[in-house]
């Protein structure tokens, strides 16, 4: 049998309705929070693909074209 | 005998200690927390809103405490952690803290903070392995389990606050493997689970949904065979060494392997199991060994962030788990469905987002 708590626990709901509704706040914002963040680094990511820049990397990328060529030895 | 030599690699991988460390870290702190939730909970109109408290405050900011710990890889969030959560026990027993609940948010907090501390650890030092991250994880069931039944006894709160204190000096020597220097993208490099084709935020969508599907599996296995203390401990040791073998397992014989099989054959233990103790243990451990899988899964697309990937872990855990608080079922037929469905609906996503098997890490070790 599915027991339905949430209702079942209708007078119980009144009293800790405060209470969930601040925890279910605190949810949202978060995930919100964590799905900016997780844009933010998968655009990090994409960039590092589509530039072969990586930012982590010390020193300069290709993409700065200051690295030596094929084109340098001409 | 290649299997065994495998599994023996997997086990003394490079930086495995990281994990056995976290592992008693992990135990002693759900010690705590467990001890703490149950003593607090008692009867009354706060009887379950208190472990959602703790579900929540505890588990959902891990991806935000995770972010900020990938910034700032320097802050040894576990230590943090571990003071604010005998703080907080403490505050349970003397009334430092004014109320239950502002020690309940401290206990939380630090939960959090030890959380992430451990996960960046494991992840960062595993060069690109499960097992650390598992066998850190593990630890985890047995606290929990320890920590209620303890709740039972007499046992005073300074005994507990103790033995979390105990954790502090291998928190210490964990965070050497840390190597704050490196960047994360660098030390996750070797975590490259997820196919290219798919699209990062898809496999990070579908990874969470397998958590969540699993963490509420979890309050649906028929688990008629559980009636005394000691099956209770029985089933979270066997939740605890199916975490721990997820990982094991993945590095000796391939991530999808592991994921697929040990999903797929989970389902006929655990419903066979409903009134048999063994087979049932045997199914649970099996149902247990994806959580790593998922982890590395996050991990291969957002490798600059492991606190921000394992965050997404456990906030998809907490979301698995509330509606229990809400809704429930106790019919077997029901949750037989239930757990079809959604192994199927597991099975298909693995299969979707997991790149297939071109490298094992034991075997790799071993030919190097």
């Amino acid at each position: 049998m599915l027991s339905l708590r949430f209702i079942l626990d209708a007078f119980l709901w009144q009293q800790v309705k405060p209470g969930t509704l601040i925890l279910a706040a605190i949810t949202a914002v978060i995930i919100i929070l964590s799905i900016i963040f997780t844009a933010i680094e998968l655009r990090k990511a994409k960039n590092i693909t589509d530039d072969g820049r990586d930012e982590y990397a010390v020193g300069p990328s290709p993409a700065d074209g200051d690295m030596p060529s094929a084109d340098d030895t001409d | 005998m290649i299997a065994i030599t495998r599994i023996r690699y997997a086990l003394t991988g490079k930086n495995i200690g990281s994990g056995w460390m976290y592992f008693y870290i992990h135990f002693a702190m759900e010690v705590l927390c467990y001890f703490c939730i149950k003593q607090q909970t008692g009867p009354g109109s706060f009887l379950w809103l208190f472990p959602l408290a703790y579900d929540v405050l505890a588990f959902v900011p891990q991806a935000l405490v995770g972010y900020i710990n990938d910034r700032f890889p320097r802050f040894n969030a576990a230590l943090t952690g571990t003071i604010m959560m005998c703080l907080a026990a403490a505050s349970f027993r003397l009334g430092i803290l004014p109320g239950r609940y502002p020690a309940l948010v401290l206990l939380c907090a630090g939960n959090a903070l030890t959380h992430v501390g451990g996960a960046q650890v494991t992840i960062r030092s595993s060069r690109g392995r499960l097992s650390h991250s598992a066998i850190f994880v593990a630890g985890g069931a047995f606290g929990v389990i320890t920590g209620t039944m303890l709740a039972k006894t007499a046992l005073p709160y300074s005994v507990v606050i103790l033995f979390m204190l105990t954790a502090i000096p291998f928190i210490i020597i964990a965070e050497k493997y840390k190597e704050p220097d490196k960047s994360a993208a660098q030390l996750c490099s070797g975590f490259d689970y997820a196919r290219q084709d798919v699209p990062a935020a898809a496999v990070i969508a579908l990874s969470c949904m397998v958590v969540m599907l699993r963490s509420y599996m979890g309050f649906c296995l028929p688990l008629a065979w559980k009636t005394t203390s000691l099956h209770a401990v029985l089933l979270y040791a066997a939740m605890g060494t199916g975490k721990a073998a997820g990982g094991i397992l993945a590095d000796a014989f391939g991530v999808k392997k592991t994921a697929l099989i040990s999903a797929a054959a989970s389902l006929p233990f655990v419903l066979l199991g409903n009134k048999i103790m063994l087979v049932s243990l045997l199914g649970i451990m099996l149902f247990s060994m994806t959580m790593s899988v998922s982890l590395a899964l996050i991990v291969s697309v957002m490798k600059s962030a492991p606190g921000l990937s394992f965050g997404y872990t456990t906030t998809a855990l907490t979301l698995g788990v509330l509606p229990i608080f809400f809704f429930g079922s106790s019919s077997y037929a029901v949750n037989s469905v239930i757990l079809s469905v959604f192994t199927v609906v597991c099975l298909a996503a693995f299969a979707l987002i997991i790149r297939k098997d071109v490298k094992v890490n034991a075997q790799s070790q071993i030919y190097s």
